[in-house]
């Protein structure tokens, strides 16, 4: 796997630029925002480097002619603006309509001593409603991006500081991992993102809609060495204000030698991938080649 | 258990859990840039130990430890002590 196919995974803009959009959002609706976005942010951004893996994620996963893949990646482009004004207007204490579908699945587990492990995708927007899947009981701890923008990890801890959620940036010097274990000693449910390779090189993998790309082997691995239970969850936006989250359990067989167990597990998180995407192929927000 | 049976253990993970090559199991092999495990692998490492050893590693001990023999010593202290 090399590393030129890794995205850094920041958000676009400065400090400076995030604050003013937090300020802009305490009073302006999103939709206004949107529209600005869609005229004078798109076209700019869609020269720089995430056009062409996005462009080509539309030629050759669905088979979209020139102009249809061109469409078609204006509209991700503006799908993904929208997804980054939703956070940016939830740091500015705005709300959205969440429905869950699957919630029972949560509950169950989250009812549970046990730790068990939520695995995400950069497929949606999962900051914004992830994080309305806690329980009282269980702490929800999350494994984020280390480098991100100190005014977006700012404005997390400010929204996290009164709640059981808590984020762990994977740090350069490993100092996360003492976390990590603590979080699964302690019986807490630890969300980890299964699609992109961040605090780790190693891979498993596997087709993807019809193509073949390596998912991080970690996850997966960590999961599988404690027999863990797991759920998918992935948060798509399905109208304006409202958006849909997707629970659903991934099983493989606790008695079977852990390569086989890993494998099982990776290829029911792919399979539910694809699903979700397949259904809502302009939140794919992967702006790297993410195929091989 | 003696030194050479927690290098025969340690060198049996090494190999079916993380699937290391036994060319790059030697004494001064370095965990990371050698054998490239990586931060996930150490949160396996604490399961696997205790499994294998009987014993919980605190993961903040390991900081100093970047070597296999280091490892092994580390494991043989811990045995001692128990």
């Amino acid at each position: 796997m090399s590393t030129e196919r890794k995205w850094d995974g920041t958000t676009y803009g400065n400090g400076w630029m995030h604050r003013s959009l937090i300020r802009l959002l305490r009073y302006l609706d999103v939709r206004i925002l949107y529209l600005f976005s869609y005229i004078f942010v798109i076209p700019p951004c869609m020269l720089g480097p995430g056009y062409k893996p996005i462009y080509r994620y539309f030629r050759q996963c669905w088979h979209n002619g020139p102009l249809k893949a061109f469409l078609n990646t204006y509209r991700l482009h503006c799908m993904f603006a929208q997804a980054v004004i939703d956070r940016f207007a939830m740091y500015a204490g705005k709300h959205f309509e969440v429905e869950i579908e699957g919630y029972e699945h949560y509950q169950r587990l989250a009812q549970r001593p046990e730790a068990f492990i939520i695995l995400s995708s950069h497929a949606g927007n999962y900051e914004i409603a992830g994080y309305s899947l806690t329980a009282d009981a269980k702490r929800f701890n999350a494994v984020v991006y280390y480098g991100e923008k100190a005014s977006v990890t700012d404005n997390r801890n400010k929204m996290f500081a009164h709640t059981n959620i808590r984020m762990i940036p994977v740090r350069p010097d490993m100092g996360h991992l003492f976390e990590l274990n603590d979080v699964l000693d302690k019986g807490e449910t630890l969300s980890i993102p299964a699609d992109r390779l961040f605090g780790s090189k190693k891979t498993i993998t596997k087709t993807f809609l019809g193509r073949a790309a390596d998912f991080p082997l970690g996850p997966f691995s960590v999961t599988t060495m404690r027999g863990l239970d797991v759920l998918a969850v992935s948060v798509m936006k399905v109208k304006a204000k409202a958006y849909k989250i997707y629970v659903s359990p991934l099983f493989y067989d606790k008695q079977a030698p852990r390569k086989e167990q890993t494998e099982q597990l990776s290829t029911a998180f792919v399979r539910q991938l694809e699903r979700i995407v397949s259904r809502y192929p302009h939140q794919w927000y992967n702006f790297y080649d993410f195929w091989k | 258990m003696n030194r050479a049976e927690i290098e025969e253990k340690v060198r049996a993970f090494l190999i079916n859990d993380f699937e290391i090559d036994e060319n790059k199991i030697f004494d001064d092999a370095r965990l990371k840039e050698d054998m490239r495990l990586d931060s996930l692998d150490y949160v396996d490492i604490v399961v696997i130990v205790e499994q294998n050893f009987g014993f919980r590693i605190k993961l903040e001990e390991l900081r100093d430890v970047t070597t296999l023999r280091q490892f092994c010593d580390y494991i043989e202290t811990k045995i001692a002590t128990k």
